[in-house]
């Protein structure tokens, strides 16, 4: 008699121990059955077997009728037949490929084979297993993703170093604008004239040496346009020299195009307050100049500050740069200082004043009308004041606003000489520098006469 | 067209005319130095340029734009500058190039602060960020004219 192994002395021990049918069920096969020949309605089945097929084993019952309801029709007639034959013939395999309606509603393709135990040669029990062959949900997921990838606004792409792209998804088309015909097999490095902020070089180290790099990456499209891209590489494989990698590319060119703009606002309203501020800064002390009276002083300070943010909340009401009309600013800030509708006019061609004009533009006009109240038009009751202005050479690239300020009805034209208005007149002719222009004074008998031309600075300057 | 200014700045304020705010301000702190100004806010530069008169300072200038600063900078004559970054027509690095190959000392005075790209190798020039009471800023010219 041969000499069985110790080993599998010890496996037919083992197998005694409930764990290794657990084990079997669990890590091996795909579910375990145990069926009563003497009495088929009787079949034990493991919880593998009812998880594979997709339900809970506490829910199911341990009868042959669970399963039999559940076989696809045609295949549980053909392994009826094989087990009929199987229990005549211990040679034939009982061994066939059946299908099963799922808890989940799929379909899922077993192999489905068993051994009849005889008692005397007659057939008494059978044990069996499965194995899953084909699942549908399996499938169905992988037949999802391939779909959500080839519908991916994202590009995606597989490629390798000496083979070029090998797969190209409709967002890359979208993307760059090259076909899947056309980067088929092409370096997409070249193709798409990738910079990478470290260079290819270190994305590739990186790649050898961690499977995975991500970052922005600047290309360009098919018709040159540049395209900025938050990117996944992915190190699939690595043979011999190739290797194979698999990228994913967002196209965030607004994205980041957006976040240069908000910075750039952000800076340059930064910048205007700042600027505001040290314009304030000198209001405060430049009005102090000579001024003994407190009062007077805060006075002084208010109206200038007021004419200031009056011209200045028009110009961050404007969404274009800051531009504010002409129109809106003479009034909003030359409103306070009369009393009497008459005793101004405001009538000119429309004009708007760009954000880095306001300023210089708006301290003229509140000197002029400071003075006017102080020395001028404004002291007297009959006096008043005509504010013109035109544009000269609109046709020309660079518009001149040649503006006039005209005062009638003041008997005592003086420039006013407490000290103050010396200022006034300085931060005048600074100003009209500031705004690149030239100011002409007239003193007539019957009051002050200004010229002010100054070119309109364009929008973007 | 490039116009060469000159203000004349030796007069002393009257301490009659100060109100208590100027008091205990120190003035000459910058007496008979020729001082180049160059800011394109009129307010800001008037009242530098006052502050400048006060300190006894010669003002040239100011210069708004610049193609009058390159033009001052490179001609005329001054022991120091107060250089706004960014003006009409571009940027005062230009200038700051000029004076420091002239070996002139000058500071800073901008609303972009420290933000600009390039000031470090001025190292020189310290940088007023807007807005700095104008006292203060007299200090800092009459400090690095002292160890210029």
């Amino acid at each position: 008699m041969q000499h069985e192994h110790y080993l599998k002395r010890e496996f037919d021990a083992l197998m005694a121990d409930p764990s290794s049918i657990r084990f079997l069920d669990e890590g091996a096969l795909d579910g375990l059955w145990y069926w009563d020949l003497e009495n088929p309605d009787h079949e034990w089945m493991s919880p593998g077997f009812w998880r594979t097929l997709g339900f809970n084993p506490d829910d199911r019952e341990h009868l042959a009728a669970e399963w039999q309801d559940l076989i696809f029709p045609e295949d549980g007639q053909r392994a009826l037949e094989n087990f009929q034959r199987h229990c005549a013939d211990p040679n034939h395999p009982y061994d066939q490929i059946v299908r099963y309606r799922t808890g989940y509603g799929g379909t899922v393709t077993i192999r489905c084979r068993g051994l009849a135990i005889r008692r005397d040669g007659v057939p008494v029990r059978m044990l069996g297993a499965h194995t899953v062959i084909h699942d549908s949900r399996k499938a169905e997921m992988e037949r999802r993703l391939s779909d959500l990838i080839y519908l991916s606004g994202d590009a995606i792409m597989a490629w390798s170093l000496t083979g070029g792209i090998k797969r190209w998804n409709r967002g890359a088309e979208i993307v760059y604008g090259h076909s899947k015909t056309a980067a088929m097999g092409q370096d997409p490095n070249r193709l798409l004239a990738a910079r990478y902020d470290d260079g290819w070089d270190k994305v590739l180290a990186v790649l050898e040496d961690w499977g995975e790099w991500s970052g922005d990456v600047h290309r360009k499209d098919r018709d040159g346009k540049d395209v900025v891209t938050s990117s996944v590489l992915h190190r699939a494989e690595i043979h011999a020299d190739d290797m194979l990698i698999l990228q994913i590319d967002r196209n965030v060119t607004a994205l980041r195009h957006a976040e240069q703009v908000r910075e750039l606002l952000a800076r340059e309203l930064d910048h205007r307050v700042k600027n505001l501020m040290a314009v304030v800064t000198s209001i405060v002390s430049m009005s102090a100049v000579g001024q003994k009276d407190p009062t007077k002083l805060a006075e002084a300070i208010k109206s200038r500050v007021k004419a200031l943010s009056a011209a200045h909340s028009l110009s961050f009401e404007e969404a274009q740069h800051g531009a504010v009309g002409l129109e809106d600013m003479a009034s909003a800030i030359l409103t306070p200082f009369h009393s009497d509708e008459q005793d101004l006019s405001v009538s000119g061609d429309p004009v708007t004043v760009p954000q880095r004009q306001v300023t210089p533009l708006s301290m003229i006009l509140h000197e002029l009308a400071t003075n006017a109240v102080k020395y001028g038009a404004w002291c007297r009751q009959e006096g008043k004041v005509s504010l013109d202005w035109s544009l000269v050479e609109p046709a020309e690239a660079q518009q001149i606003v040649e503006l006039s300020w005209r005062e009638t009805g003041s008997d005592t034209a003086t420039a006013g000489d407490d000290g103050t208005s010396g200022f006034g007149t300085r931060l005048i002719d600074m100003s009209a520098r500031q705004l690149g222009g030239t100011v002409v004074r007239d003193w007539r008998a019957e009051g002050l006469s200004l010229t002010l031309r100054f070119p309109l600075q364009t929008l973007d300057q | 067209m490039i116009q060469i200014e000159f203000t004349s700045g030796t007069r002393r304020p009257p301490l009659s005319s100060a109100i208590p705010l100027d008091a205990g301000r120190r003035y000459g702190l910058l007496a008979g130095r020729k001082i180049l100004l160059v800011e394109d806010e009129a307010l800001v530069a008037v009242e530098i340029e006052l502050a400048l008169q006060m300190q006894e300072a010669l003002v040239i200038g100011p210069a708004m734009d610049v193609s009058l600063a390159v033009k001052l900078a490179s001609e005329a004559i001054f022991d120091g500058a107060i250089l706004d970054i960014s003006i009409n027509g571009g940027d005062a690095l230009l200038v700051a190039d000029i004076l420091t190959r002239r070996d002139i000392p000058f500071l800073f005075h901008s609303a972009h602060g420290q933000r600009v790209r390039g000031l470090s190798k001025y190292d020189a020039a310290p940088v007023c960020s807007k807005p700095i009471p104008a006292d203060q800023l007299m200090s800092h010219l009459a400090s690095i004219l002292q160890t210029a």
